[in-house]
């Protein structure tokens, strides 16, 4: 128990070191940032774009879900078109830079991943539509 | 078996039983995270905190519905 809170933990060390995340806008000038997750014990990278307007931490393409049993806690949200529904989130472990982080993933019927703002915490995000151009920094 | 349903229901009865207490105590943004069976609850600064404090009390497999202090719903 105590190894897996141990885990649960490495969320609240948050950044400690500078770290440029790897981000880019796309032809439609949204965010994305490379996110590595750990999938099937393995880290894989996944393109997810930055949606502020998501007040989660992580969504993955439902495709995803076989490989996360750690169930931990149902959460209801309002969707885009108004409607709402309960998802269930999942513990995942993710990487930004040289540091691993517990996750809180959800998974939706979706092609692309998103992250959102609990993801966010911590960072600091520069979004320039006047020069177009993206950081994402972790800072101690 | 994970019945989102029950959890949900019975979650959201409980919010809004406790909530006019949380919003006494506690800040709009932060996370609570509602034992559906006994009723307990823990807060936290962010998700993640309020996750390790339901963890760490009530065990890996209970029952939880997760909200904000000030509103049941995340958006999406």
């Amino acid at each position: 128990m105590e190894k897996k809170l141990n885990v649960y933990r490495l969320m609240l060390e948050l950044y400690m070191d500078d770290y440029n995340m790897d981000t880019y806008l796309d032809k439609d000038f949204n965010p994305h940032v490379l996110v590595e997750i750990n999938i099937d014990n393995r880290w894989t990278p996944i393109d997810c774009v930055i949606d502020t307007g998501f007040n989660g931490d992580l969504v993955l393409p439902y495709e995803l879900k076989k490989y996360f049993n750690n169930f931990l806690f149902t959460q209801k949200y309002i969707v885009g078109d108004g409607t709402v529904h309960s998802f269930n989130l999942f513990h995942g472990l993710l990487r930004v830079g040289p540091r691993e982080r517990s996750a809180q993933i959800m998974f939706a019927n979706s092609y692309f991943a998103l992250v959102g703002i609990q993801f966010l915490l911590g960072l600091k995000l520069l979004l320039d539509l006047k020069d177009i151009s993206i950081s994402l920094t972790a800072t101690a | 078996m994970i019945d989102t349903k029950y959890i949900s229901e019975k979650g959201e009865k409980i919010y809004y039983r406790i909530q006019p207490d949380l919003l006494k105590k506690y800040r709009y943004h932060q996370a609570v995270v509602i034992n559906v069976n006994t009723g307990e609850y823990v807060v936290g600064n962010t998700n993640i905190e309020a996750m390790l404090k339901a963890i760490e009390k009530f065990g890996e497999k209970a029952e939880c519905l997760q909200a904000h202090v000030g509103t049941l719903y995340g958006r999406l």
